[in-house]
């Protein structure tokens, strides 16, 4: 039937038709689930921070926000991410699919690739998009400024939040296909989350404007809030080469994940 | 000159302290419809797995279509359909979508309304036209069987490579499966794998053999039924003790297996050089001190050269 | 065959840990040495972490070395002790192993306890072996302090709010650091038997090991982040704990017994609804 098709057409086929799975689900009722356990989930708490009386973080709507997101949908993509590699692997899915016309290096970018989209839209760009519609409805939900932060500003920001879940992502599925241990694979990762999320003192300040810590880490310096949370604020957003360079690292990862991919016995 | 389907040379495969192949050599023509047999932890899985690209070998050469599997890749891929050994599909998909997203893999693949019919008519094919919405989940092992023959056939492939198509199937499965891989044949190369020997002998016209990773026998059929001697059938009246010691001693004479029915004795012996056959009657009527009373070229089943085959390896 | 399911049934009901000695073998060796080996390492190298650059703070109090090793070390044995007993379960019933165990004659609750038996021994020694391990460095710790006048080093002191980050904090007698330790344990336990709960449930690893991280997230937000757990719950010891290294004074013995009672009650639950669960 094919003999004549290229081998790059056929393995841009078979990325788009697992990538394209992959999508469908998130556009179908996974998608929705998730959707609707991220808005209560993201919302709910955001609600009880902004206009619960003494609540524990102090009515810091944006700041609250901004830390969540940098926390649920980052821990949900390392499970899911681990759930799709490893899983796949074990159950016998993996090998069932690339024994299609199928490239490994496509299964892997897609599953990845998929759940990163899908997490995106439903656990940070909407529930996001969503708070920065009520939130300034809520009084008092200004602790830190009078008025909500710039679109613009605020946009940016739930895009490094995109970038640090990919980010995450990456290195899961790094993990997932050196490890291929359910549990010992998220632990890791998870553990990483831990040790960038505050900023070790060994490491030099400035080496976080080159590493995912820069874009999520909390520092001393900034009283304990992300960067994220500075910037929406008006400040200068000192680590923004990090946001290249943790896509750079995310990229490498895929990079070497698929390397050890094209190998491994399925 | 049309390349073989599949040829293999020298294949080995070692998994740590475990050689799973060792040395195969098999070759599968275009069109044939072959069954792999051999018994459990034979290699038959393994081989599968490195015609498929899903493990590598240790060492030799496989060819699928013509292009050697280290290097073929997707465009080998996209001329064979594959069904696995227990086959598994996302839980969470119908049996309309697994075949649709497989289907959705191939180059060239159709869309539309186009998509929808070669979809609905596999199902039909593989009789789970009424399961179509049901989910994988839901499914018993012999309709992930069926499912997995109808996502194995959804590319239109040259190839079809079917790892026990036959396993968990009730009788009417089994029948409806040994069916559909016949209409198969006239479409595609078949090359399936079984432990159930009848089914090889109903739908295959080559058949190899598998023992501790090397092939002990391929050919067609009738090739395989002779190539390990041919058997006939004895019955005689008397003391037979005495032949009995006289023909074991002969050199061509593979082995007798003797039943009593009180004065009447039925053997069938297996002589391992067919043209030996000349001296098996004299020899039998020479004996005064039985009779023989009947004596025919006896009807050898691919039951009899596997067990002759692959038990005479085993005995290695 | 009635006659003889009922015989079985009688006999399950009489001896519901039939099987265990022999499983609880089988489950130690998934926990030692390796596993109970990692999260010791683990646990050393957070304490490595925080510990060295503490050495080089202006002020060497005992209290900010303690509260960062304890929360972050909290973090991950919470982390770890999901992440580890997300499969503990399920992953058996998905691969078809828990069917062939009970077919076997093992009392189902055998395999449940048997199992957070394991998970609770490799919990303890990886306790109190991290947490005995870093006690000699914290009582020398302790002893450093401020030895001479600095004015930067009364600045920064004065800037922090008296009882904040443990300015003051002394080092915990030995008795009262194995009661943080046990406390500790005990608060794993809870977990353990969650998991098994969980496991014994929900039909996808995937939201056991979510759900898992969720408690997590709650007991770590409320008990080490905020402050507003329950004094009886498992979130209190995680808060009672934290309170002890900031020098404060802290019950432990309420949250300890709540959460020995949730530990039971999860533990009751998972057996429940694992001999009710069906195999395949």
């Amino acid at each position: 039937m094919v003999t004549d098709v290229s081998t790059v057409r056929i393995g841009i086929t078979g990325f788009w038709g697992v990538l394209r799975g992959d999508l469908t689900r998130w556009l179908g009722r996974r998608g929705l689930s998730q959707l609707i356990l991220w808005l209560v989930i993201i919302e709910g708490f955001l609600y009880y921070t902004v206009a619960t009386e003494n609540a524990p973080f102090g009515k810091l709507g944006y700041e609250n926000l901004l830390n969540m997101l940098m926390f649920f949908p980052i821990f949900a993509g390392i499970i899911l991410a681990e759930a799709a590699i490893v899983g796949e692997y074990h159950s016998g899915i993996a090998a069932w699919l690339v024994s299609k016309p199928v490239p490994r290096a496509g299964y892997l970018v897609a599953k990845l690739g998929g759940l990163w989209i899908g997490l995106s839209v439903t656990a940070i760009l909407i529930p996001g998009l969503v708070a920065n519609w009520w939130l300034p409805k809520v009084e008092p939900y200004r602790f830190v400024t009078p008025q909500p932060p710039p679109f613009g500003r605020f946009l940016a920001a739930l895009g490094v939040t995109i970038v640090v879940l990919g980010f995450f992502i990456a290195l899961t599925g790094f993990l997932a296909v050196v490890i291929r241990r359910r549990g010992v694979v998220a632990l890791l990762a998870i553990v990483a989350w831990l040790l960038l999320r505050i900023p070790l003192p060994q490491i030099p300040t400035s080496w976080h404007r080159f590493l995912p810590s820069g874009l999520y880490g909390t520092g001393q310096a900034t009283g304990g809030w992300i960067p994220g949370m500075e910037y929406i604020h008006g400040h200068p957003f000192d680590q923004a080469s990090a946001v290249p360079m943790t896509m750079v690292a995310a990229a490498l990862l895929v990079a070497g994940a698929v390397l050890i991919y094209r190998r491994l016995e399925l | 000159m049309t390349v073989p389907a599949i040829e293999i040379r020298q294949l080995k495969k070692r998994y740590r302290k475990v050689e799973a192949l060792r040395g195969l050599d098999l070759t599968v023509d275009q069109g044939s419809v072959c069954g792999f047999l051999g018994p459990n932890g034979a290699g038959k899985t393994t081989t599968m797995k490195i015609l498929m690209g899903l493990i590598q070998s240790s060492s030799g050469w496989a060819a699928v279509l013509g292009d050697d599997v280290r290097d073929a890749g997707l465009p080998a891929r996209a001329r064979i359909g594959y069904l696995p050994q227990d086959p598994v599909f996302p839980q969470y998909q119908t049996v309309r979508g697994v075949v649709a997203s497989v289907a959705r893999l191939y180059p060239g693949h159709p869309r539309g309304s186009e998509l929808k019919r070669r979809v609905d008519d596999l199902i039909d094919r593989v009789g789970m036209t009424d399961k179509a919405r049901r989910r994988v989940r839901g499914l018993s092992g012999g309709e992930r069987q069926r499912l997995g023959v109808a996502q194995a056939l959804v590319g239109e492939p040259d190839l079809v490579i079917l790892d026990e198509p036959s396993a968990g199937l009730d009788p009417m499965g089994r029948r409806d499966m040994l069916s559909l891989i016949e209409e198969i044949s006239s479409q595609a190369t078949v090359f399936y794998s079984t432990h159930i020997l009848d089914d090889v002998e109903r739908i295959s016209d080559t058949v190899v053999m598998i023992s501790k990773g090397r092939a002990v026998a391929q050919g067609s059929l009738d090739d395989i039924l002779t190539v390990s001697g041919s058997d006939y059938a004895v019955r005689l009246r008397g003391k037979t003790s005495g032949i009995r010691d006289r023909l074991t001693a002969e050199p061509w004479v593979g082995g007798i297996d003797v039943r009593m029915h009180a004065e009447i004795e039925d053997w069938r012996i297996r002589l391992t050089d067919e043209s030996a056959a000349d001296r098996l009657v004299p020899l039998l009527v020479s004996d005064e001190s039985c009779d023989v009373i009947e004596f025919h070229l006896s009807d050898r089943r691919l039951e009899d050269a596997y067990l002759d085959l692959v038990g005479a390896d085993d005995g290695d | 065959m009635k006659t003889e399911a009922a015989a079985l049934e009688r006999i399950e009901r009489r001896d519901p840990l039939r099987g265990f000695g022999g499983l609880l073998g089988v489950e130690l060796r998934v926990w030692f040495p390796w596993r109970v080996l990692f999260l010791i390492a683990a646990g050393l190298v957070v304490f490595a972490l925080i510990y060295l650059p503490w050495r080089g703070f202006e002020v060497n109090q005992l209290g900010p070395l303690m509260i960062g090793f304890l929360a972050f070390w909290i973090a991950i044995l919470l982390v770890s002790s999901v992440a580890l007993t997300e499969g503990a379960v399920l992953g058996e019933i998905e691969r078809g192993t828990a069917s062939w165990l009970v077919a076997m004659p093992i009392a189902r609750p055998a395999v449940i306890l048997a199992k957070f038996a394991a998970g609770a021994v490799g919990l303890a020694v990886t306790v109190f072996a991290t947490g005995g391990a870093v006690y000699p460095v914290l009582a020398d710790a302790a002893k450093r302090g401020i030895t001479e006048f600095r004015a930067e080093a009364v600045f920064e002191l004065a800037s922090q709010p008296i009882g904040q980050w443990g300015a003051y904090t002394r080092l915990p007698s030995w008795g009262i650091y194995i009661a943080m330790l046990l406390s500790l344990w005990t608060l794993l336990l809870f977990f353990a038997a969650l998991m098994m709960l969980l496991g014994s449930v929900v039909r996808s690893r995937t939201a056991v090991f979510g759900l898992g991280l969720v408690a997590a997230g709650v007991i770590l937000a409320t008990g080490v982040l905020v402050g507003s757990a329950a004094p009886a719950s498992p979130a209190g010891i995680a808060r009672a704990v934290i309170d002890i290294a900031q020098g404060k004074e802290a019950a432990l013995i309420t949250p300890v017994i709540g959460t020995l009672l949730a530990t039971a009650v999860a533990l009751a639950l998972a057996v429940w609804a694992f001999n009710r669960r069906e195999l395949t």
